[in-house]
Formats: C-alpha cells, sequence, structure tokens
C-alpha cells in the first residue's frame, strides 16, 4: 500500500475530529516526515507518541488536540450504541447472551441432543457407507 | 375350480415381482407339484418355505428370488388366517418368557457344532461381519469386532459383560486384543461347552444363564445378535437389566437385526424352523425401550453386510455338504439353503435392517468420533 493511501485515511480521520494538517489553528498539527502517517494507523497511541518522540510531527497546542480526537471517538461511540439500542434493548441483550449460553450448557451436559437421519424411500441397495 | 384360483392368485403375486412360474431366468420358479399354489396362498410364508423343503418347488438363485419378492413388497400382501391368528397369540402370550429362554437355545443353536464350524469364519462369529476394505469372512468378522469393542472405548482392565456370546468368539478377541475380562452368557449348553474350552485360560467367564438371572457392575455391556430372542413384551426389561448392570460411566453396545415396521410376532417359517419365539425389533420398539434409561450415541445402519455374509456362510456351507450329509437329511439341507438366502435376498432388498447402536448412560464428553 503506498504511503499516500495512509496520509489520506489519517488526514480524513483527523478532519472528521476538526483538525487540519499543517493547518494554522492552535490545535492543528505539524507534519516533518510522511512516515508518521503510516506509524499511527497501524501503532495507534503508541505510533503516535513514538513518531513525536522521533521528531516526525508538532502539536503547538498538544492538549486541545487530544481533546478533540477523543471527543470524536466517544461520539462516534455513543451515535453508535444509539443505533443499536434503537432495535436492541439491554433486556434483548440479556436474553440472547441466556439463550446462546443456556443452550451450549445443555448440549455440553447431555440434556439436549444433536442427530442427524438419512432415510430413504426403499432402502439403499449395495454396499453404501455413510460419509462421516 | 380352487385349484385354478389359488394358481392364478399365486402367478399374479409373483407376476408383480416379476417371478415366472416356469420361466427361465434364474430368480423365476418351476413347479413340480401342484400343491404348492394352494400351500403359498393359504399359509404364506410357512407354506412358500415348508413345500420348498418338501421338494415340490426349484429356483436357481433363490437370494435373487427373495431379492425380488421383498423388493416389490409382495410379502405384504399375502396375509393368512395363520398369521392374524400367529400375530394374536404374540400379544396375549409372552413368547419369550423365563420358562422358554432356553428354547432357542436347545433347537437351533444346538443344531451341531460340526455345521457352524463349516459354515462360520475361524472365530466362529454368528453375526453380521463388516465388509468395509475387505472381500474375506475372517477379515469381515474381525472388522466386526474391532467396530465393536472400539466403538465401546475399552481400556485395559476394564470388566465386559457379553449378552448372548454365541461360541465365546468376540469374549475372547476382547480378553486378547483389550486387555479385560469379560463374563459372557448364552443359553445353549453346546455353545457353552465349546465358549469354555475356546477361551479357557483367559479371563473369560462363560456362563449358561439366561439375562434375567444377572447379577454385577460391569464398565460395558454388548450383545451382538442376541436382541432378536428377546420379544417385544421384554426389551424395557432388557433395558432395565443391563441399566442395572452398567456402571454410571458404562457404555453399552447393542447389534440386532431390525424391522422397518413394529411387529410382535416373528416370521412363521422363521419361527417354526430357525428361530423359536424370536421377533425383529423396530427402531420405534428399541429407542422406547432405552428412552429414560440412556442416551442415544450412536445409530450405524450397516444391512448390506449382512446380504455379503450369509452369501459366503452359503458358500462355506454347500462346499462342506458332502463331509456333513451323513449326519442331516435332504430335508435340513434344503431348509438350511432357505433360510440362509430368504434372509440373504431380504436384506439386500432392505426387507429388514442391520443396526449397532450406541448407548452411554451419563452421556459422553466432548466432542466424539464414533469408529465406522
Amino acid at each position: 500500500m503506498g504511503s499516500n493511501f495512509f496520509k489520506h485515511r489519517l488526514s480524513d480521520l483527523l478532519s472528521s475530529a476538526g483538525i487540519t494538517v499543517n493547518g494554522s489553528a492552535p490545535w492543528d498539527i505539524t507534519v516533518h516526515d510522511d512516515r508518521f502517517y503510516r506509524c499511527v494507523l497501524s501503532g495507534s497511541h503508541l505510533g503516535a507518541g513514538e513518531s513525536y518522540m522521533d521528531g516526525w510531527w508538532d502539536a503547538p497546542a498538544f492538549d486541545e488536540f487530544f481533546y478533540r480526537t477523543l471527543k470524536a471517538w466517544h461520539s462516534n461511540i455513543e451515535d453508535n450504541r444509539a443505533a443499536l439500542s434503537l432495535t436492541y434493548d439491554e433486556r434483548f441483550h440479556r436474553m440472547w447472551r441466556y439463550y446462546l449460553l443456556s443452550a451450549a450448557g445443555s448440549f455440553r451436559a447431555r440434556h439436549v441432543q444433536l442427530w442427524q437421519l438419512l432415510y430413504s424411500k426403499n432402502g439403499i441397495e449395495e454396499e453404501f457407507r455413510v460419509p462421516r | 375350480m380352487v385349484d385354478t384360483f389359488f394358481k392364478r392368485e399365486l402367478e399374479r403375486l409373483f407376476g408383480s415381482a416379476d417371478i415366472l412360474i416356469g420361466g427361465n431366468r434364474p430368480w423365476d420358479v418351476q413347479i413340480h407339484n401342484a400343491s404348492v399354489y394352494r400351500r403359498v396362498i393359504t399359509e404364506g410364508s410357512l407354506g412358500l418355505g415348508e413345500s420348498y423343503m418338501d421338494g415340490e418347488w426349484e429356483c436357481d438363485d433363490l437370494e435373487a428370488f427373495f431379492f425380488r419378492l421383498l423388493s416389490s413388497r409382495v410379502d405384504e400382501k399375502v396375509v393368512t388366517m395363520a398369521d392374524k391368528i400367529n400375530k394374536y397369540l404374540g400379544k396375549i402370550r409372552n413368547l419369550q418368557c423365563p420358562m422358554r429362554a432356553f428354547t432357542v437355545g436347545e433347537t437351533h443353536y444346538n443344531t451341531g457344532n460340526d455345521l457352524f464350524k463349516a459354515m462360520l469364519d475361524t472365530r466362529m462369529i454368528y453375526s453380521c461381519g463388516y465388509w468395509k476394505e475387505t472381500n474375506s469372512l475372517d477379515e469381515a468378522q474381525k472388522n466386526k469386532l474391532r467396530l465393536v469393542f472400539d466403538k465401546l472405548q475399552l481400556q485395559p482392565g476394564m470388566k465386559l459383560l457379553d449378552i448372548g456370546c454365541g461360541w465365546g468368539g468376540a469374549a475372547r478377541y476382547a480378553a486378547e486384543h483389550y486387555d479385560v475380562s469379560v463374563t459372557a452368557l448364552t443359553v445353549s449348553s453346546e455353545q457353552a461347552q465349546f465358549a469354555r474350552e475356546q477361551c479357557a485360560g483367559m479371563p473369560v467367564n462363560i456362563e449358561l444363564m439366561d439375562y434375567r438371572d444377572l447379577h454385577g457392575s460391569f464398565d460395558r455391556v454388548y450383545s451382538i445378535g442376541m436382541f432378536e430372542h428377546v420379544g417385544y413384551k421384554n426389551y424395557r426389561h432388557y433395558f432395565e437389566i443391563v441399566n442395572r448392570c452398567l456402571k454410571r460411566d458404562g457404555l453399552t453396545l447393542l447389534h440386532t437385526i431390525g424391522s422397518n415396521q413394529p411387529c410382535t410376532n416373528g416370521d412363521p417359517w422363521s419361527c417354526k424352523y430357525i428361530f423359536p419365539n424370536s421377533m425383529l425389533p423396530s427402531a420405534s420398539q428399541i429407542s422406547e425401550s432405552y428412552e429414560g434409561l440412556f442416551m442415544l450415541e450412536d445409530w450405524h445402519v450397516f444391512t448390506h453386510d449382512y446380504a455379503l455374509t450369509l452369501k459366503a456362510w452359503y458358500e462355506k456351507f454347500e462346499q462342506s455338504w458332502p463331509e456333513l450329509q451323513s449326519g442331516y437329511s435332504e430335508r435340513f439341507h434344503r431348509m438350511w439353503r432357505y433360510y440362509l438366502l430368504s434372509f440373504a435376498g431380504a436384506f439386500r432388498a432392505r426387507s429388514i435392517q442391520l443396526w449397532q447402536v450406541l448407548l452411554s448412560k451419563q452421556g459422553l464428553q466432548g466432542r466424539t468420533a464414533i469408529p465406522r
């Protein structure tokens, strides 16, 4: 994957949080080395920190930059949670968990069984070994 | 007038199975005595078998004759008065009560060890072999024993119970190859004596005993070709006894011929001449009898293998007949041929089945791959 891909992808993500690469606002960042983009996308928080230590990028208002980034993550999660809870409530969540795990336990305890039965109308003639 | 009716009726029945009276294909029949028509129409299976024994009709390939007859389900169309009485008797009497338990042992299984030695494999296993990847009867029987004992997951030191041990071949194989001890039951005195000699010096205890008199505690219980003699009224009791004798984490294997429909009596000819008081269980009769006592682990169908086994027995029997015949009548010869080939044809036509059912008391834990 070309380095342009990482550059565009990360720039898009940051802009959704109101941060412009090489912009003029205090919370914008200045990139000195293009390896920064790949490093952040593959290493996340660790990549961001290490590339900062290596001097690949700077942010005049560091605290504001991080505030804006984390706020954007949080609102993304909340938006999705809201979307999920429109369809499924917490009671459903508990019901579904109960269904899957009670069924799993019943099978393991051999309280219920799983069978495959193969039938023919007139009997299979000649030698026939059923696959296993 | 009446005789013409019987003749036309039999021609019609055989015709619907593409069997011609007087035809020249191997499965066609030649009738030497006109009484055959009446005997078959009025007495059904019994009349067909007895008139064959009496030499009143011939067929070059009896196995193919029965295959055609049973595939077309003609047998279901001939329901005689005798069949109805027989069915009724099966319902009102317990034909397999303990008093009668030794009848089959004293008749069929005491027929003569020389005959069975000539007909069976070297281990004298008198049940369906397992012909997967073999053409030899000896191998097929060994495969079957391995199949049974591998399904039972034998471990060294285990105590086994063999219900209906025949000539002791299975018990001996288990003791020799799996380092286990076996208590083995039979109702035939000839079999018991032979089995004791076979298993001398091994941890195998042969008992001349009805399964209902049994006490003890075992790791594994198996029964190969005995359940056919239990009788539908005693199926539940059989499983209760196995349950009582089996340890908590035990396994039991039932190897039996099966019927496609529940029934309350055996085939009249087979009951009279081969297996007195016997009948074949259906799948529902078996499952309703173990439900609540056991869990189903595996139900294996290998019906065609019994057709192959019977054909192999038949070839060996006919080859040995010159040496055997001084001890048996020609009527016996015809009866035995009729027995082996009618059953072979019935299995091939899937009119009857061969099942191995593996049951556990508590349920096997984890993923299990039952051998095939």
